[in-house]
């Protein structure tokens, strides 16, 4: 490795500095990234993020694919919380092709948008436990993933990565029996799993002493670094794109965005759980108003968008996925980029973590709650 | 971690018959939309909401420099010239008129004489307004490097996206304060791989799929 | 020749002690962490309880290859597992298992416990920076100030129990409680000061940064692997029993109990201990090296010297 960057092996400065490597591999960070830190005995003095160990160009691979193509290929990136992605996607080349989505694929999109933030927050919270030190939290954590897991498995047939979404609507229907095992679900999360969680991690006195005050962002640097989702709400913005740029039809459901105070690791962590139980709130909503009908809407097997640009915005459980698509007219796009969050989150770690302790560091890494897949793409 | 030339002529015919096949590929393609003039043979695109119209205009009023851009869905966007760039960021970001304090997106795109980049801006304070911004650097340049000023200084979240763009694109941020590779490593000297005319250099091998 | 014959008894008697111990610990602690976090743990070597899974562990670490990490101080290296695993079978001197059972019960005993244990620190340094690698050697320079720092309230939370009973000897002490009732409920202070320094001595969670999984991969023990590891493994599953096998005889009146024999009180109270120890160990987050130093010179070694003055005070007024 040459030019600037960071000298990577021994002792530098005046011989008291050591310079050590996290990652690419390591049991904590979230994913492939590797993290060039230099240490003054336990404090952080320096941190540079490297990353692209994930890199597998999608948005060159994708200007050669046709539309219908890219929507599963998309699940990739954000691999957490797949459906987000295929949302992005298909929201962009609804809007230059002019497809009309029935209603009730609307409302099913938002219905498993928030079933996946329920999940990815779920793991978050196991991963950020045992970034802390807590082994058993992600145990617990996976129990209700793996409950969530069938239920997906039972209505789009994967676990993870679904291809469920498709330009027009959905794959396919949901059945009355699942959207009653859907609720049943929800039941247990609220009464049972929620307060096991907050009990065995968040009201825990070493838990508090690890996050509160830790990994402190300023609204001002959040907004100039272009955070967004949970790490910008946790320090007092209250933005949401759910909110402020509405799609699918979230303008006709209620809900509130749960904001932080202070900017820290504690706020961005209880942020999400409480958006746990928003997105509950929510899917019970849309169960409550689900209309009838057919969930994809006729498209012709060729699907050539007008000629043009379009800029589409998801909040997925990491912060806001962008669609940047440029369009010529030809049944493949000229350019698609994508916006990560968690791209946008990496640039925070040096001024989250420079001169606090090194096992501040992982905590502030983990709860950005990025993944390596949209980062790299 | 550099990339080898192929050595081994079979290996550099492959990359030849990549090249070839690309370049046969976009003949069949209508080509990029060229801005303007491409937005004026295309259909018209939906008008914009009433505020966000006339948030475009009070830009384009208080901004000369800015020029009305086609073709882009949703959101009032304008072009200017590279010279202009940063007085005009700066003034959407710091003017409490506008107050576009929020840079979500800075995508590079390679056309054929020039490449690209788009800036898309939106305000905390005001939900409901957005801007694209788009600059251009002709690839034609007397050192054969396209250039643009970095807008690092007008919203710090721009770096690691110039970056990329440098990174895939070959486009410098003048004023950056880290300009380096970010997605590849850092030694690649294989070109930009998401430029249009990039085919990859590297050691190829046939590869034979037998149908069981 | 007799003294000979009962010194080599003793010696074989507490290496296999100690084996089967190590043995019956690991097994444990796995299945104690599965069922804590709602899954069965080993299933399946032994039965439907997995009771041998620690002998086909014992069995693939010797299969394992043996080498020396490249640029490590090689006799350092190779000492270290042995220094830590000396000190944990030493202890075993003094541990008063029955009613006259003790292998050689010390007049210093207390004293020759907190003595011997304190080598653990060494085993760990060698190992630190014997293996030529940042992470150990920042896992060992956490491991030594975090066991230094809590050697002094450990030691000094025992003190009152020495105040009450007149004696460094373990044997006296535990006697004394057979009359006097258990010394916990007069010294819970003492008592929790003692747990809670242990864990740390322990370097168990929540005081296991010298090994933080997240943050350093394995700390000081990250360069063994194979048999050498298992020293390492061996000697903590000792320490921990043998720390809760004196918490026993200071606090819990040792091997005193109604109708069974000494000894089997004296190993059922330690191994419920043991399980606590286990229990906190998996459901506790880490905590981070300045607050655990604030922990231990802030908090307890002021409440462990309180402890003493208070006790020196009420034994006076009595």
């Amino acid at each position: 490795m040459a030019e600037q960057a960071v000298v990577v092996a021994g002792p530098d400065g005046d011989g008291q500095l050591m310079t050590i490597n996290m990652g690419p591999q390591h049991p904590s960070t979230h994913g492939v990234l590797r993290l060039i830190v230099t240490l003054d005995g336990e404090v952080v003095v320096r941190v540079v993020p490297d990353i692209g160990y994930l890199h597998r160009n999608f948005e060159k691979i994708v200007e050669g694919w046709a539309y219908p193509g890219i929507v599963p290929f998309s699940d990739r990136n954000d691999y957490l919380a797949a459906i987000a992605n295929e949302v992005a996607v298909c929201l962009a080349v609804e809007k230059l092709t002019d497809i009309e989505v029935p209603p009730r694929a609307v409302y099913l999109r938002v219905l498993f948008s928030e079933l996946q933030r329920i999940l990815s927050h779920i793991l978050f919270y196991g991963t950020f436990g045992m970034d802390l030190g807590a082994f058993s939290p992600f145990m617990y954590a996976f129990r209700e993933r793996e409950l969530g897991y069938t239920l997906m498995e039972k209505a789009t047939g994967a676990r993870m990565l679904y291809a469920y979404n498709r330009l027009g609507g959905l794959r396919n229907d949901v059945s009355e029996p699942w959207l009653r095992e859907l609720e049943g679900y929800l039941d247990y999360l609220e009464r049972q799993a929620w307060p096991e969680y907050m009990g065995l991690l968040i009201d825990n006195q070493i838990y508090r002493e690890r996050t509160i005050g830790v990994g402190k962002l300023t609204p001002e640097q959040a907004i100039a670094w272009g955070a967004s989702g949970p790490v910008l709400r946790a320090t007092g913005v209250p933005w949401d794109v759910r909110k402020s740029a509405p799609y699918l039809c979230y303008d006709r459901l209620e809900f509130d965005v749960p904001v932080g105070k202070n900017g820290d690791t504690y706020d961005s962590a209880m942020v999400r759980m409480l958006e746990i139980k928003q997105s509950a709130r929510l899917i019970r909503q849309v169960l409550r108003l689900l209309p009838d009908g057919p969930v994809l809407a006729k498209v012709r097997p060729t699907v050539k968008p007008r000629a043009g640009e379009y800029y589409s915005r998801v909040e997925s459980p990491r912060g806001e996925v962008g669609v940047y698509l440029v369009s010529d007219g030809s049944s493949r796009p000229y350019r698609l980029k994508w916006r990560a969050p968690s791209f946008c989150h990496l640039q925070l770690v040096p001024a989250m973590s420079e001169g606090w302790k090194l096992a501040d560091l992982v905590a502030a890494v983990g709860s950005l709650d990025v993944i390596m897949g949209e980062v790299d793409r | 971690m550099s990339d080898e030339r192929p050595s081994d002529p079979r290996s550099a015919a492959l990359v030849a018959a990549r090249a070839a096949a690309l370049a046969a590929a976009r003949k069949g393609r209508p080509g990029p939309p060229a801005g303007r003039a491409a937005a004026a043979e295309a259909p018209p695109p939906e008008a914009l909401p009433p505020d966000l119209a006339a948030f475009g205009q009070r830009v384009a009023a208080r901004l000369p420099d800015l020029k009305t851009d086609g073709g882009t869905v949703g959101l009032p966007a304008f072009r200017v010239r590279r010279e202009r760039l940063l007085e005009a960021c700066a003034l959407l970001c710091g003017d409490p008129e506008f107050r576009m304090d929020y840079l979500t997106c800075l995508s590079g795109v390679d056309y054929p004489e020039r490449i690209e980049v788009v800036y898309h801006l939106f305000s905390i304070p005001h939900p409901g307004r957005g801007l694209v911004l788009k600059t251009a650097a002709p690839k034609a340049e007397p050192d054969g490097r396209p250039w643009v000023p970095s807008v690092t200084a007008v919203w710090a979240g721009a770096n690691w996206h110039e970056r990329e763009v440098f990174d895939l694109l070959g486009l410098e941020f003048r004023g950056h304060p880290d300009l380096r590779r970010i997605l590849l490593p850092e030694g690649f000297d294989g070109g930009f791989p998401l430029r249009k005319d990039f085919v990859d250099q590297r050691e190829q091998r046939e590869r034979k799929v037998r149908a069981r | 020749m007799n003294i000979l014959l009962a010194a080599i008894l003793k010696v074989v008697g507490v290496y296999a002690f100690v084996g089967a111990n190590a043995f019956v610990l690991i097994w444990l602690e796995r299945k104690v962490s599965a069922y804590i976090q709602r899954r069965y743990g080993p299933l399946r070597v032994g039965g439907p309880a997995g009771i041998f899974q620690s002998a086909a562990d014992i069995l693939k670490l010797l299969a394992k290859e043996d080498f020396v990490p490249g640029g490590a101080d090689r006799w350092l290296w190779v000492l270290a597992p042995v220094v830590s695993v000396l000190p944990a079978v030493l202890v075993y001197l003094v541990l008063p298992v029955g009613r006259t059972f003790t292998l050689q019960n010390l007049n210093i005993g207390l004293l020759f416990f907190a003595s011997v244990t304190s080598f653990t620190l060494l085993g760990i340094f060698m190992a630190g920076w014997g293996s030529n690698n940042k992470y150990s050697l920042l896992g060992a320079m956490r491991a030594g100030a975090q066991l230094f720092s809590y050697e002094i309230p450990l030691i000094l939370s025992t003190i009152g129990v020495v105040l009450l009973s007149g004696s460094l000897q373990l044997q006296t002490i535990v006697s004394a409680q057979t009359q006097h009732g258990w010394f916990v409920f007069e010294q819970i202070i003492g008592f929790i000061v003692f747990f809670v320094a242990s864990l740390a001595e322990l370097n168990r969670t929540p005081f296991d940064l010298s090994e933080g999984e997240s943050e350093l991969v394995a700390g000081y023990f990250t360069e063994y692997s194979g048999m050498r590891w298992a020293m390492f493994a061996i000697a903590e599953y000792s320490n921990l029993f043998t720390t809760s096998a004196l918490a026993v005889a200071l606090f819990f009146g040792g091997w005193h109990g109604p109708w069974l024999p000494g000894w089997v009180w004296f190993l059922l109270k330690s191994y419920i201990l043991v399980f606590v120890g286990m229990w906190i160990r998996w459901t506790l987050p880490r905590v981070r090296i300045d607050q655990l130093m604030d922990l231990g010179w802030k908090f307890l070694f002021p409440l462990s010297v309180a402890n003493i003055l208070g006790t020196a005070f009420v034994l006076m007024v009595r």
